[in-house]
């Protein structure tokens, strides 16, 4: 959801009308599996969302290395570094990240990405306007 | 007994005087002191003197004059001034993140009308 996720941040997230949730789905394996738990680890110290955001900009390159490529990543983060590379090493989130992908698979849904406003699933690339037309009427109830 | 008989013919001869209006002044003990001045030809007896009342005049004492009621200074009051409240900062909600109740993580305000949860892959 990169593509229509800033101007959702920008025009919702911003005026504190929107809280998003991001939810894993492991499409890719093992590389899908690092990636989620980069964004984890980073989250035990308050970065979980640029942690997110580096992500999704350097997409095209967590297809090698995906673990190393986070650690790699994770310094451009104000974080404590040996703490988040000691997070990756010990895996301390895939527990969860399958769960939390589990409980995806068990909702149906099976479309990257899908998003649920209130209950009203928006699924697959939208523009930004179909999420205004969703979005809108449910701020003005 | 002479002496007995010049003193008494001289008080004799001064109690004639005396009746007879003179004006005793040069007889008048010089050392029995008036309290008040009385009219020159006032005979002055000790019935006067010792009658005479007493007046007190209650004059203030120093004491009494320090004791007199003075303006009494209220204690200046120590004025509290409520604080000026500055106009509270937006919060910046991108910078805002949590936890769920089902252990994802959310960005924004935690009680926004509209939840969006986003199933997405980084890859």
């Amino acid at each position: 959801v990169i593509g229509t996720e800033p101007e959702v941040k920008a025009k919702y997230v911003d005026s504190g009308e929107v809280k998003l949730i991001f939810n894993p789905i492991l499409d890719h394996g093992d590389h899908s599996l690092q990636a989620h738990q980069a964004a984890e680890c980073a989250g035990e110290q308050g970065q979980f969302w640029p942690m997110h955001d580096l992500l999704f900009s350097f997409q095209d390159q967590l297809w090698g290395d995906t673990r190393e490529m986070a650690k790699e990543l994770a310094t451009r983060l104000e974080i404590d570094h040996e703490q988040f590379n000691t997070c990756m090493d010990e895996q301390r989130y895939a527990e969860l990240v399958q769960s939390q992908d589990q409980l995806r698979r068990e909702l149906g849904i099976r479309t990257r990405p899908t998003l649920d406003v209130n209950g009203q699933f928006v699924v697959g690339p939208q523009p930004f306007a179909n999420f205004e037309a969703v979005i809108g009427p449910l701020l003005a109830q | 007994m002479l002496k007995m008989m010049s003193i008494f013919s001289v008080v004799t001869i001064l109690i004639l005087l005396t009746a007879c209006g003179a004006t005793p002044t040069a007889v008048v003990a010089p050392d029995i002191p008036t309290p008040t001045s009385a009219p020159a030809d006032t005979p002055i007896s000790e019935a006067t003197q010792t009658d005479t009342p007493i007046v007190e005049v209650n004059t203030p004492t120093p004491e009494l004059v320090a004791e007199a009621p003075t303006e009494v200074m209220e204690e200046p009051t120590e004025v509290v001034e409520e604080p000026i409240v500055a106009p509270t900062e937006e919060i910046d909600w991108r910078t805002v993140e949590g936890k769920t109740e089902s252990n994802l993580t959310y960005l924004g305000n935690p009680d926004a009308p509209v939840t969006i949860i986003d199933y997405s892959d980084f890859l």
